[in-house]
């Protein structure tokens, strides 16, 4: 984006003495298939850049975007975030980063051969993942969707504070998901594979994902209602863990609105617990060499042998706590910066899940959860979510359930970790973490 | 209409789809915006309101809950399964509202969950809403009376 970059330089070599500006911008194209009974169902290119631009004047901080690289509109988004700055209350914490000195990781997060695979190839990679599938196992009567997308994205930001900061990733994945059905019953499953590019695909693991995933439960009855140990497959894990995440924003904490708020120092996990947000880790889908204010990204430990470390800042939320920032701030460029969770990892432990498994009297192991986003309340911690597995009876994998909720705390269920397993499990979000087994969940069924 | 006296007789309908079983349209391909593909979408959905009371339901109910309000639910299409969070609910014992209970989930499939509906009152109305899909999400508005189900689960918390 050279030529962008040469006029955002310009915005900012010709800032007035008494504002600071920051120019974003970003620009990512993607290509999206999807597959269906053998056929294109559709195909889907979008590109989607644009501009953002803060100044802060005097503690008024005033925000204009524009969704072109065109210099009219980009000088007409200066001159809005101006004016904006003029009806902004004054804030004492208002401002844009300071570069800290830390020098950015160097990762790896584009694939070379990113432009090499065709649209046909990756159409033809999508239409294999559904044959795959769905021969995978005679109980497989339909794919319901296959997926190929990818996108490359890159961007830059550049302040009169000296920030001056590039970032370019790659990415691609497929996913589909089945239906499959024995006698009455129906049930459903879904399985991916994602890489930076279309090389790194593996096909097998996405079908035998969606496979296992479908077939697994058919036959579940619902279980007895009961309190007992919960297994978590690492995908759950990975939910837990972006819940956990959300609420150690600084921004939740200072606006009283975190399980975690007050509790810095103190034991809010089982000493085993080491929780992570680590950019810098390449595995990670959230991996970024910097952060949405254009400082270097650091690893940063939250939690350290179940003990709260510290919660995730922007330059505002540090600079109201006299603090620096963590590199936590995100952002697109239509939006200012707010602290977050770029890639959290749960430090993994040493068994395998059967090993884990192997030690339960009565438990579950539950491979996926639904109602999320209804059912856990971030702010009190209340969790109580639907859930399907299978029942474990001493220390062996039993018959598989349905229709039941789980309920605890998200605090009780940090504490109530009592293993933590070794099979961590990159997924496409924020959050990555192993098995994990907690105590003294409610199951509810019949 | 999509259920009539119980008996489903007819699904939603986009043009692709229609053309595809030769089916008439039934003019429920929505997007979310111009960035999006049209799919199958539901618009205003509404079951009409049945001759009782809504009073009487409740007094004529043992033991249940009463759910006032959801805070929103997933539903997987192809199982009919589903989960939706309450945001406001009350135990019923012996035909009286009494506690109310913290958030919780009520789990069930849809189809079962239909044939179960043993009563249903007369104060139907509207509420606005907005459905997600496939990563698009589109306003809707639902509509129903106070309905009574015989049976389902709901989820438990651990100071419950």
């Amino acid at each position: 984006m050279p030529d962008i970059e040469e006029l955002a330089r310009r915005i900012i070599d010709d800032a007035k003495t008494n504002e600071e500006v920051e120019v974003v911008a970003s620009r990512s194209v993607e290509t999206e298939i999807r597959v269906y009974e053998k056929e294109v169902e559709s195909l889907t290119r979008a590109e989607s850049k644009g501009v953002g631009i803060r100044v802060v004047v005097d503690g008024r901080v005033g925000f204009a975007h524009c969704g072109s690289f065109d210099e009219e509109s980009i000088r007409e988004a200066l001159e809005s975030a101006r004016d904006n700055a003029r009806f902004a209350t004054p804030d004492e914490f208002a401002g844009l980063a300071e570069p800290d000195g830390i020098t950015p990781t160097p990762l790896d997060l584009v694939d070379p051969d990113f432009h090499r695979a065709s649209t046909e190839e990756k159409i033809a990679l999508a239409k294999e993942l559904e044959k795959m599938a769905l021969l995978g196992d005679s109980r497989i009567s339909k794919i319901e969707s296959t997926d190929y997308a990818d996108v490359e994205s890159e961007g830059f930001i550049l302040s009169t504070k000296g920030i001056k900061s590039h970032t370019r990733a790659t990415f691609a994945y497929v996913s589909a998901s089945a239906v499959a059905n024995q006698g009455d019953d129906t049930k459903t499953g879904g399985g991916y594979s994602v890489a930076r590019g279309f090389g790194g695909i593996d096909l097998e693991k996405a079908a035998s994902d969606v496979v296992k995933r479908a077939t697994e439960l058919l036959g579940a009855e619902k279980p007895s209602s009961r309190r007992l140990v919960a297994v978590l497959d690492p995908r759950i894990t990975a939910t837990l863990l972006a819940i956990v995440g959300g609420s150690l924003s600084a921004d939740s904490a200072q606006k009283g609105r975190s399980m975690f708020g007050n509790r810095l120092g103190e034991e809010v996990a089982s000493s085993r617990f080491d929780l992570m947000d680590d950019p810098t880790e390449p595995l990670a889908r959230g991996a970024s060499q910097f952060d949405g204010e254009g400082l270097a990204c650091r690893r940063n430990h939250l939690i350290k042998d179940g003990v709260l470390q510290t919660f995730l800042y922007d330059s505002y939320t540090a600079r109201k706590e006299n603090r620096t920032s963590t590199a936590s701030a995100t952002r697109g460029y239509s939006s200012t910066p707010s602290p977050g969770p770029m890639a959290l990892i749960l430090r993994p432990g040493t068994k395998s899940q059967d090993e884990i498994v192997a030690e339960i009297t009565d438990g579950i192991l539950i491979r996926s959860i639904s109602g999320v986003h209804s059912g856990v309340n971030p702010i009190s911690g209340d969790f109580s979510v639907g859930a399907e597995g299978f029942l474990i009876k001493n220390g062996q994998i039993a018959s598989p359930f349905k229709e039941a909720t789980i309920s605890s705390t998200i605090q009780k269920m940090l504490m109530g970790t009592v293993e933590i397993g070794s099979d961590i499990e990159w997924l496409p979000g924020i959050s990555a973490g192993p098995t994990v087994a907690i105590e003294e969940m409610n199951l509810s069924g019949v | 209409m999509l259920i009539e006296d119980g008996v489903l007789v007819d699904y939603m309908w986009d043009r692709n789809r229609s053309a595809k079983s030769d089916h008439p349209q039934s003019g429920n391909g929505r997007r979310q915006s111009y960035k999006h593909l049209p799919m199958v979408r539901m618009t205003n959905t509404y079951m009409l309101a049945g001759q009782e009371d809504p009073e009487n339901i409740i007094s004529s109910t043992p033991k249940g809950v009463y759910v006032a309000k959801l805070s929103g639910g997933q539903v997987n299409t192809a199982t009919g399964d589903f989960v939706f969070g309450t945001s406001e609910a009350y135990l019923i014992e012996n035909g009286k509202i009494t506690t109310p209970l913290r958030d919780t989930n009520l789990i069930g499939n849809g189809p079962e969950i239909l044939s179960l509906i043993d009563a249903v009152g007369n104060d139907f109305s509207m509420t606005p809403g907005t459905c997600g899909k496939d990563g698009q999400s589109v306003s809707v508005g639902c509509g129903q009376a106070t309905l009574r189900v015989s049976q389902m689960t709901i989820g438990g918390t651990a100071d419950a």
